[in-house]
């Protein structure tokens, strides 16, 4: 009787520091940081121009739900071993150029996504 | 059952009007929220959270209490509460429905509420809050609904709800604590730090939630024909009077302990609500209140009168929405005594605050017309 | 005679595996307070990774100076907002007496900002887990996700959660374009420049200050420039009492 009792006083024991240590917000686990300085490349194009055209909304929305979590290793490795930095910025610094280049399609498809809500659009920049 | 909600008195369709514009208010209000967001409320960053968030713990409260009397109502065979079981299922599902309103009221970007079910970071208790809800709503709901429809059919009450109310146990009452857990993440706040928060939270709720269906029951039985029966009525009363009781000595424990042993972070706290606060006159008429209406339910021979027991319940259940609906939040987000800076509703939070609770009301008033008339076709077969 | 003695072994073990437990877990482990004097520095049991910090020498701090202030907020489009009810602050300046406690014998106004706490409190009260610490110390919002219920304005210690009650635009007058804007209705707060870190700049604030008075590195690192200051002088931090271990430190 005795054993079965401090057993299962033990077991409640141990699911409770289980919950209360699931209660601690710590860091996500630890790992040296390697990705260091300047990654952007913006050379070329994540993936080829015909794939862009038509999955550019999955690859953003991939980078914009994953980017900022990952942190330091918000890096977009293709599978030719080229990295990217998972960020507008690394579409806009070689798309930035034509200031249109959203817009005319997105005019024509008659959509309008809510990146500008936040990001500065190529369009208000002087 | 349903269309029995369309007919009835003459009174019975201008209340039920009354609260539907109330509501409609609501909607007003809250599209006008979600246009220009909280300019319209009386919150910044002086009053981080306002009326929305403060309905939470007492409405968590409310939903786990209601599990004092489903459970026993539902399990046991021969309890005196069982004519009540369905009334207490459906202010269960009613109170976890109006936290979830006023959850979804409180976000400033309320179309990425998905979020809060989609992305929960389990060692944050506020993840765990929506969920919840969410399942102890439908627990409940089906519950209540299952029970009205076998009383009305006179038949034996299906077996899948004795289950339904085990899984509902552990979510109800996981609910005040969850509630408690998002305030004690604040360090340095000892009003929300206690770890009597919790505790107080549950009992107040049961003596809360046992005002409030004295008033409903009392009402519902002189205007409906609702019967509860007096052996319950008078249980209900004494049920509520020991929870008040309960509540006061809880509030008395952390007053004392504070006093006694004279921690600065200790008397602040209590000061935030009693002392030099701009919510003192809420916390002392909720304190005074709570004793008053405790200590009329205590005595046998007033709360042998419906009347006097209903006024007195609900007149408790007010005195717990101030302290643990109210002025925990408004004043506990206070981070400093000496400058408590008050927070004034505007008028459109406060449009959808009342419209939420009328509609709540709306829907409690409708089903005790439905249960009651479901008694009354069963009797008359 | 056996009986008893498995008895024994059992509650032994029992207790024994609890109190792993709770070691491992972390919970009977040191208490809050960071160690802040140079002998405590030399003796921190090995962190690992990086755990980016800052320290602000007060005495070099001029009096009625804001440009850090400035450079930040120009920087990350952090919004001017006019109502005093609703400004929007990633960093600030204030009474140093206010931030330090009594420890700290001046009352000049000195700079101060998100502490990247170790156990950030913030992060305990996200529902959704927009505000995390990432693995390089650095607790970071996700603007994408935040739902914007303010629990982590709440529970911030320190008051350095600022939540955008209006649209941030319309108080931007000359936006930077390399930093995005945030919106109506989610929260935000320092990034400890991890904007300009990945791109091997020093935090913003760092560079505008004309006396050198701000350094920024890696707390884990004992070799680090930040770790030698530390260890060579004392500092203190805002609130240690409340066991968020931040990573800002000011020498008094
Ligand atoms: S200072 Fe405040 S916002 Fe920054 S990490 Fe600490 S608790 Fe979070
Ligand atoms: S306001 Fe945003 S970041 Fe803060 S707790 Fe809520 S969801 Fe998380």
């Amino acid at each position: 009787m005795r054993k079965k009792n401090i057993l299962i006083i033990g077991l409640l024991a141990a699911l409770l520091v289980v919950l209360v240590s699931s209660f601690r917000a710590g860091a996500e686990s630890e790992s040296p940081a390697e990705a260091d300085a300047a990654r952007v490349d913006s050379s070329a194009c994540v993936y080829p121009k015909e794939y862009m055209q038509t999955h550019h909304m999955q690859v953003l929305e991939d980078w914009k739900n994953t980017a900022a979590h990952e942190g330091p290793d918000a890096v977009h490795e293709t599978a030719d071993g080229r990295k990217f930095q998972k960020n507008l910025s690394t579409c806009l610094a070689c798309h930035g150029s034509n200031r249109y280049f959203c817009f005319s399609c997105h005019a024509y498809a008659n959509v309008t996504p809510n990146c500008w809500n936040c990001h500065i659009s190529p369009l208000d920049t002087p | 059952m349903i269309e029995q909600a369309l007919k009835g008195h003459r009174s019975y369709l201008i209340w039920s009007f009354a609260l539907l514009a109330l509501a409609a208010g609501a909607a007003y209000a809250s599209a006008l929220q979600s246009a220009d967001g909280f300019v319209h409320t009386g919150m910044g960053n002086n009053a981080i959270w306002g009326l929305y968030h403060a309905q939470l713990p007492f409405l968590a409260s409310i939903a786990a209490a209601s599990l004092a009397m489903l459970v026993p109502g539902t399990l046991q065979k021969h309890s005196f509460l069982a004519p009540l079981a369905p009334l207490a299922a459906f202010l269960g599902a009613i109170a976890s429905a109006m936290s979830l309103l006023f959850i979804a009221a409180d976000l400033g970007m309320q179309r990425r509420i998905l979020t809060l079910f989609l992305n929960p970071s389990p060692g944050a208790p506020a993840s765990w809050q929506a969920p919840l809800l969410l399942l102890f709503l439908a627990l409940s709901l089906a519950v209540g609904w299952a029970q009205v429809g076998a009383m009305r059919k006179g038949v034996k009450q299906a077996v899948w709800i004795r289950s339904a109310v085990m899984i509902a146990i552990p979510a109800g009452l996981a609910l005040p604590v969850i509630s408690a857990f998002r305030l004690a993440v604040v360090p340095g706040s000892e009003l929300w730090t206690s770890a009597l928060l919790a505790p107080r939270l549950m009992v107040s709720g049961v003596a809360a939630s046992a005002g409030m269906m004295l008033l409903m029951a009392v009402t519902a039985e002189k205007l409906a024909g609702f019967k509860a029966g007096e052996e319950a009525l008078e249980r209900l009363a004494a049920v509520a009077a020991w929870a008040g009781l309960g509540s006061l000595a809880l509030t008395g424990l952390e007053a004392g302990t504070a006093m006694l042993g004279n921690v600065t972070a200790k008397t602040t706290a209590l000061s935030l609500l009693y002392g030099n606060s701009p919510f003192a006159l809420a916390s002392w008429f909720s304190l005074l209140a709570g004793a008053l209406s405790t200590g009329f339910l205590l005595m046998p021979s007033l709360r042998r009168s419906s009347i006097a027991a209903a006024s007195f319940g609900a007149l408790l259940a007010l005195s717990v929405w101030l302290q643990s609906g109210l002025t925990l939040i408004l004043a506990g987000q206070l981070r400093n005594g000496s400058v408590a800076v008050g927070y004034a509703p505007a008028l459109p939070e406060i449009l959808l605050t009342t419209g939420v609770w009328a509609g709540a009301v709306l829907i409690i008033t409708v089903l005790l017309k439905i249960t009651a008339s479901a008694q009354l076709e069963r009797e008359g077969l | 005679m056996m009986h008893n003695d498995r008895r024994e072994f059992i509650r032994k073990a029992g207790i024994g595996m609890l109190a792993g437990m709770g070691a491992a877990s972390g919970i009977l482990t040191g208490g809050g307070f960071e160690r802040t004097t140079s002998a405590a520095w030399a003796a921190v049991p090995g962190e690992h990774g990086r755990r980016w910090g800052m320290l602000i020498d007060t005495r070099r701090c001029r009096e009625g100076c804001t440009l850090c202030i400035e450079s930040c907020h120009h920087t990350h489009n952090v919004p001017a907002v006019k109502s005093p009810d609703e400004t929007v602050e990633w960093m600030h300046k204030e009474d140093g007496r206010e931030l330090l406690g009594s420890l700290c014998s001046s009352t000049a106004a000195l700079p101060a900002l998100c502490n990247h706490c170790v156990e950030p409190s913030c992060a305990r009260a996200c529902p959704t887990d927009s505000i995390f610490r990432r693995t390089d110390g650095i607790v970071a919002i996700d603007y994408h996700r935040c739902v914007g219920c303010r629990s982590c304005m709440q529970s911030c210690p320190y008051g350095e959660v600022s939540f955008n009650w209006s649209d941030p635009r319309a108080s931007l007058k000359n936006p930077s374009l390399d930093y995005p804007t945030r919106q109506r209705g989610v929260v935000e707060k320092c990034n400890f420049c991890s904007d300009r870190l990945v791109r091997g700049k020093k935090p913003s604030c760092v560079e505008a200050c004309p006396e050198g008075a701000i350094s920024f590195g890696n707390l884990n690192d004992p070799s680090s420039e930040i770790r030698k200051l530390l260890e060579s002088s004392e500092t203190l931090q805002r609130k240690p009492e409340l066991g968020t271990r931040p990573s800002v430190f000011y020498i008094i």
